[in-house]
Parts: structure tokens; C-alpha cells; sequence
């Protein structure tokens, strides 16, 4: 039942991060979507990987065979951490670039190119 | 061959490290000496891996981590023709691109080649792996440097939207494939292609596999630029430098149908084979649909760079055709058509970044007749132009013709017209452009066929304009040339059937070729009729003002009917984008639920 509450709580992440980028009229705010769809799959791959009474999977006091949670999915989600964090960093340097030239930041101020 | 395996992906990544840590201290020629020779090398070490591994894949586990049983440790590269001819196009476009960049770029600081050399380890890197996960790293790390590139002149706002927009529609599409990789994990257990495919092989699909194909599908399809998935193309290509631009069409939306025919072949090829022709019409409906949108835009453009965007898109959609044909003629067939048009389409945007050099703009109806005094640049791009259409003896000829002769065999008597039309209508365009530029043909004002992208572009270069430096020339007749002597390799064909059906886990076509394939040649005056239909389009719509009223008004009813409501969907804003891309994933995820079950 907990998982199943998890990936609910995954999915309704994604959306709602996904319908926030569609309507957004702020490049800020849109980035910051970005990262609420980002944490979605976090959620989702650490629900995945959890195991109802494991301990972490770190085996120096406890023995070899205990339960423990997937280190597979953490190893996953820290390496997504690292590239969606440059990847956001580069898009907000852009939008500053965008304020700086335009004196907005709205998404409809980079609308040079139509058709 | 095994202490070589990872040097394409090792080599460019740690000299992008070096040129780094030394970017204040290295003067420009020394960085450039350094990225040429990794490039080099790198060429010559993967042409040493295909003949390697003609015969036989090779696979390395890295780490020295080895499978235990049925269950795969660690990650491994899984060497093999196809995948390495892609990294080896790869490379041959940095290289080229770099070439360019000698005296293109004069104030850039090394930062540049740091880039490039990233972009090439990283797509190495997703030509040879055959671990899920690290696939999609590869990707995004690409992706990253990708938007940087994109957004190099910062001082133009239509290049922050191209960046912003390709980087929000890619980042989304990378997530996607993420939720689909994060399915598979959760029912398998595996990141190892081969290991997922097998353990879901034994059963038929259900819900959860469909929606993780969807997903991944989806997810690679963004970054190949298919409809509906495909507005941010028109908007970064047209923006980004144009050496950056040539790597960009030529490589970066293609490398996504490479991995995608990978990931199928592995894992979903067994588990959808009772439903494949369903998925074939799935595909083949969203490629055609891409290549006509494509085509129709791409003669709509004014400004160059865009319009030869929006005909890599029409191009890629072909190719989705190809890859959906499912067999190994159409696959051999596709990989001919993805490096033909990898280097045509290469050595067009490098073309194009001459022309923005010589005459300080790309603007097609700002530009009219000024290009007088380029006949050998105008030349160029027209053989380009008709290379694109797919006249004789080019790499999209070669494949375009085993691709269509599979569609025949199989019952899909439409697809070669819709590779006429395609051909056609983009090489058309490509014409008209050079006609106009180079002869000063046309009306003054574009009249029924309206342009459609952002007048004038700030120019690229600061030097001198009054000559082309060597560089500037050599590295696009090179592509231009290599382009067009693909399609003269006698048996490709053959050889790129025998080398797909391996891909495809099918054992070698065997000789004699249990499928022999209609000998090139007899595609010929196919072609010659396609060149001369491309010149005819071209001509029409450069003689518009000779026209009498009635073929004004048709052409002008064209224009208002199916046209312009096209280019109001192109709005510009990232919104509208994503909302498009959510609803094609949906569409397709309705659709395989409805069909492959």
C-alpha cells in the first residue's frame, strides 16, 4: 500500500511539474519546474529501491545477508542530481542573460524566431 | 583490441580535462594542435575497431567486473560496425568542425574545444556502450554541453531561445527515458541491455512494459526531433555557430534512432514480435507525418540555417520510416541514409557559416543577388542541395533506395513517394535559396511563399570578408566530398544489410545473401527524375512573378491553406512546446497500449 502511495506521489510530481512549465511566465519559475519533474524521478526511483525493514546498505556492522534497501537506484538518483544541476545551472545562467537583455523574464520576451 | 575498446570515449574526455586546467595558459594554436590530434586519433582508432570487429561483435566489461551467471556486473561496451561507423561520423564531424573553427571563431577562449571534445566522448561513449543507464548519461552529458554550445553568442537574444528551448524540450525528454529506465529497473532488476531483454523476453508484454517503451521511446524520439516532439529543432539549429550546427544536424538527432534501434533490438524485440507490424504502422504514421510537416516549413523559410533545420527534421523522419520497417535491408539502409546525410547536411551548415562570413548575413530575401561574386560557393551548396533531394550517387541515395525497395516488399507501396516529396520539397527549398542568393533569380519580396524566421543574424566572424580562408574550404569540401562518394561504394547495401541483420541478433545475412539487393544502378534514373522535379519546384517558385494569376492565386491558396496554419503552431514560446510533447507521448502511449497487447 506505501508503495503504491509512493509512485501516486511520483506521477502527481510529474504532472503537476509539467503543467507548471507549460503555463509559466517566468523563466525562473520554469526552471524551477523543471526541477519539481527532475525530483519526480527521484521519487519514483527511490520508491523502487526501498525494501519495508531494510537498513542501508552499508554491511560494516551488520552481516552480509541482512535486508537492505537497493544502493543500485541511490547510486542512479545521485548521478541524476549532479547532471540536472549543471544542466539547471546553465539555464539559469540563460535567463539571467535573457533579463539582462530584455528587462523581463518572461518567455514570451524570447519569442524572436515564429513559424 | 580490448586495451583499445575504451579509448574513444577515454582519450577526447581527458584531453577536454587538460585544455581545462590550462585554458588561461594555452595559447589558441596549441589547443587546436592538441583537439585535431585527439580527433585524429581517435578516427584512426575507431576505423581499427570496426575492422576488428567486421566479423565478429566484441564485448569488454569495464572495471574488470564480470557477469556472474545470468546476472551482468557492472557496465559493458558492446563493440560493433554499426554503432562505430556512427562514432566514427562522429568523430569525422568534430574534426571537420574544428577545421572550421581554425579561423572562424576569433575570439573565442578555449572553452570551445573543451566542448567539442566533450560532445565526443560523450556520443563514443553511446555508440559503444550496452548498459541502459550509462546510455542515458552519455545523452545527457551531450545534451549539456550541447546547450552550451547552442547558446555561445549570448549576445543574441534569438540564441537564448534556441538554447533555453532545446534545453527545457531536451532535459524533459531525458527525464522521460529515466521513468521508463526506472520501470525496467523495478521489474527486472537490470541496467544491462542484454540482461533486461532476457528476463522479460520469456513473457508476453504487459502494461508496465508497454509504458516503459513508450516512455523511453518518447524520450529518445524528443531528442531525434519527431513529430510532434520537434519544434526546439528550428529553433536551436537555426541559432547555434554553424561549425556547432553541422555537429548538431549531422550527429546529435540521429545518435537517438541509433540508440533507440539498439534498445529495441535488445530488449523489446521479443516481447513486441507478435505485434511488430502494428508498431510498424505506429512508426511508420509518426515519420511520415514528420517528413511532410518538415518539408512543407522547410520551403516555407526565409532565413537559411532554418530552413536547412527544418529539413533535418523532414530527413529524420525518413529515417524513423526506415528504422520502423523493422528488417535488416531497411536498417542497413537507414544507417547508409543516417551518415550520407550526416555529412551532406554537415558540409551545408559549414556552407552556410562561408556564406554568413562573405556576405555578413543569411537572411535569403535580405541577401537576394549579392552573392554574385561566390559562384564556386553557390555551386557547393546547389550540389548540396541536389545530394539532399537524393540525386545520384550520394549517401541518401544509397539508402534511401534499399530502404524503399524494403517498404515495396513488405506492402508499403507509399513510402518511396513519400521520399520523392520529401526529397523534393527540401532540396527545392535549398535551391531556391541558392538560386536567389547566387543569381539573383525571384521576386524582390517572397510573395505566396511568405519566410517564416528571424530577419538578419549577427555575423559570426569579425575578420576580413573579402576572402574565405583556407580552412573555411577545405573542411566542407571534405564532407561535401565524402558525402557524395558514400553512395559509390560498390555492394554498401549489402554490406550494411549483412552488418544490420547482426545487429538485429539475426546471425549474418550469409552468402550468398539469402536476400539479394536490386543492384543500385537500376535506382538511377529514379534519381535523375527526382533532380529534375527538385530544379522544376525550385524554378516555379523562383518565377512566380511570371506567373499568370491563376497559377498566383493557386500558389497563394497553398500558402493560406496548408502553409500558414503550420507556421502558427511554431509559436517560440517553451510552453506550447511542451504541451505538444506531453500530448504526442500520450498519443503514442494510447496507441501501443491499444495495439500491442
Amino acid at each position: 500500500m506505501s508503495t503504491h502511495f509512493a509512485y501516486g506521489v511520483a506521477v502527481w510530481i510529474l504532472l503537476w511539474g509539467l503543467y507548471g512549465i507549460v503555463t509559466s511566465r517566468h523563466l525562473v519559475h520554469l526552471v524551477g519546474c523543471l526541477a519539481v519533474v527532475q525530483s519526480s524521478t527521484y521519487v519514483l526511483l527511490l520508491a523502487i529501491g526501498y525494501r519495508t525493514g531494510g537498513v542501508a546498505p552499508i554491511f560494516k556492522d551488520v552481516p552480509p545477508a541482512t535486508a537492505a534497501v537497493d544502493p543500485v537506484v541511490q547510486a542512479l538518483m545521485l548521478t541524476d542530481v549532479v547532471v540536472q544541476a549543471t544542466v539547471m545551472a546553465l539555464l539559469l545562467a540563460l535567463s539571467l542573460e535573457v533579463g539582462k537583455k530584455t528587462d523581463t523574464f518572461s518567455p514570451d520576451a524570447i519569442r524572436r524566431m515564429r513559424g | 583490441m580490448e586495451s583499445l575498446a575504451a579509448l574513444p570515449v577515454v582519450l577526447p574526455l581527458l584531453a577536454a580535462a587538460l585544455i581545462a586546467t590550462l585554458a588561461k595558459l594555452l595559447p589558441r594554436r596549441i589547443a587546436d594542435g592538441i583537439t585535431l590530434a585527439v580527433c585524429a586519433a581517435v578516427i584512426a582508432i575507431e576505423v581499427r575497431l570496426i575492422i576488428g570487429t567486421w566479423h565478429q561483435p566484441f564485448v569488454t566489461w569495464l572495471g574488470g567486473w564480470k557477469p556472474r551467471g545470468p546476472i551482468a556486473l557492472g557496465i559493458s561496451l558492446h563493440l560493433e560496425p554499426l554503432g562505430l561507423c556512427f562514432a566514427l561520423l562522429t568523430a569525422i564531424l568534430v574534426f571537420a568542425a574544428l577545421v572550421f573553427a581554425l579561423r572562424y571563431f576569433d575570439t573565442v577562449e578555449n572553452h570551445f574545444h573543451v566542448l567539442l571534445l566533450i560532445f565526443l566522448g560523450a556520443l563514443s561513449c553511446l555508440c559503444v556502450t550496452g548498459d541502459l543507464f550509462n546510455l542515458l548519461v552519455s545523452f545527457e552529458l551531450a545534451g549539456a554541453v550541447a546547450y552550451a554550445l547552442c547558446g555561445y553568442k549570448t549576445e543574441d537574444t534569438a540564441a537564448l531561445q534556441g538554447a533555453i528551448n532545446f534545453a527545457v524540450s531536451n532535459t524533459v525528454g531525458a527525464l522521460l527515458v529515466l521513468w521508463g529506465l526506472g520501470l525496467l529497473y523495478g521489474r527486472t532488476g537490470a541496467l544491462n541491455l542484454e540482461q533486461i531483454g532476457t528476463s522479460i523476453a520469456s513473457s508476453p508484454p504487459d502494461a508496465l512494459i508497454v509504458v516503459a517503451f513508450t516512455l523511453v521511446s518518447c524520450g529518445l524520439l524528443v531528442k531525434a526531433a519527431m513529430a510532434p516532439f520537434h519544434f526546439w529543432l528550428a529553433d536551436a539549429h537555426a541559432v547555434a555557430p554553424s561549425p556547432v550546427c553541422a555537429i548538431f544536424s549531422g550527429v546529435m538527432v540521429t545518435a537517438p534512432l541509433l540508440a533507440l534501434a539498439r534498445i529495441h533490438a535488445s530488449v523489446f524485440s521479443v516481447p513486441f514480435f507478435p505485434h511488430e507490424n502494428a508498431l510498424r504502422e505506429i512508426l511508420l504514421g509518426f515519420g511520415t507525418a514528420t517528413a511532410l510537416l518538415g518539408a512543407i516549413l522547410c520551403f516555407a523559410q526565409r532565413h537559411f540555417k532554418r530552413l536547412l533545420a527544418f529539413s533535418t527534421i523532414a530527413h529524420v523522419g525518413l529515417m524513423v520510416t526506415g528504422l520502423g520497417l523493422f528488417a535488416p535491408a531497411a536498417l542497413g539502409g537507414t544507417a547508409i541514409y543516417a551518415l550520407g546525410h550526416g555529412l551532406i547536411k554537415g558540409a551545408l551548415f559549414l556552407l552556410a557559416g562561408v556564406m554568413l562570413h562573405r556576405l555578413g548575413n543569411v537572411d535569403e530575401l535580405e541577401l537576394r543577388g549579392k552573392g554574385r561574386g561566390l559562384p564556386l560557393l553557390g555551386l557547393a551548396i546547389a550540389l548540396g542541395a541536389l545530394a539532399v533531394a537524393g540525386g545520384p550517387l550520394s549517401g541518401i541515395f544509397a539508402g534511401a533506395a534499399a530502404i524503399e525497395e524494403e517498404a515495396k516488399g513488405a506492402g508499403y507501396g507509399w513510402l518511396p513517394h513519400v521520399f520523392a516529396f520529401t526529397g523534393i520539397v527540401t532540396g527545392a527549398a535549398i535551391l531556391r535559396a541558392t538560386g536567389r542568393i547566387f543569381l539573383g533569380l525571384g521576386p524582390v519580396s517572397s510573395g505566396a511563399g511568405a519566410g517564416g524566421g528571424q530577419t538578419g543574424e549577427a555575423p559570426e566572424t569579425f575578420g576580413s570578408e573579402d576572402r574565405t580562408p583556407v580552412p573555411m574550404i577545405v573542411a566542407p569540401a571534405l564532407l561535401l566530398l565524402l558525402g557524395l562518394g558514400l553512395g559509390a561504394v560498390p555492394g554498401l547495401g549489402e554490406l550494411a544489410m549483412d552488418q544490420a541483420s547482426r545487429f538485429l541478433g539475426q546471425g549474418p545475412a550469409g552468402p550468398p545473401p539469402t536476400h539479394a539487393l536490386e543492384p543500385l544502378a537500376n535506382a538511377v534514373p529514379r534519381s535523375l527524375l527526382l533532380v529534375a522535379l527538385t530544379i522544376a519546384l525550385a524554378g516555379i517558385d523562383l518565377a512566380q512573378g511570371k506567373l499568370g494569376t491563376g497559377g498566383r492565386g493557386l500558389l497563394i491558396r497553398v500558402e493560406k491553406l496548408l502553409i500558414h496554419p503550420l507556421r502558427l503552431l511554431h509559436t517560440g514560446h517553451i510552453g506550447d512546446y511542451v504541451a505538444w510533447q506531453v500530448a504526442g507521448v500520450a498519443a503514442f502511449a494510447f496507441l501501443c497500449l491499444y495495439l500491442l497487447r
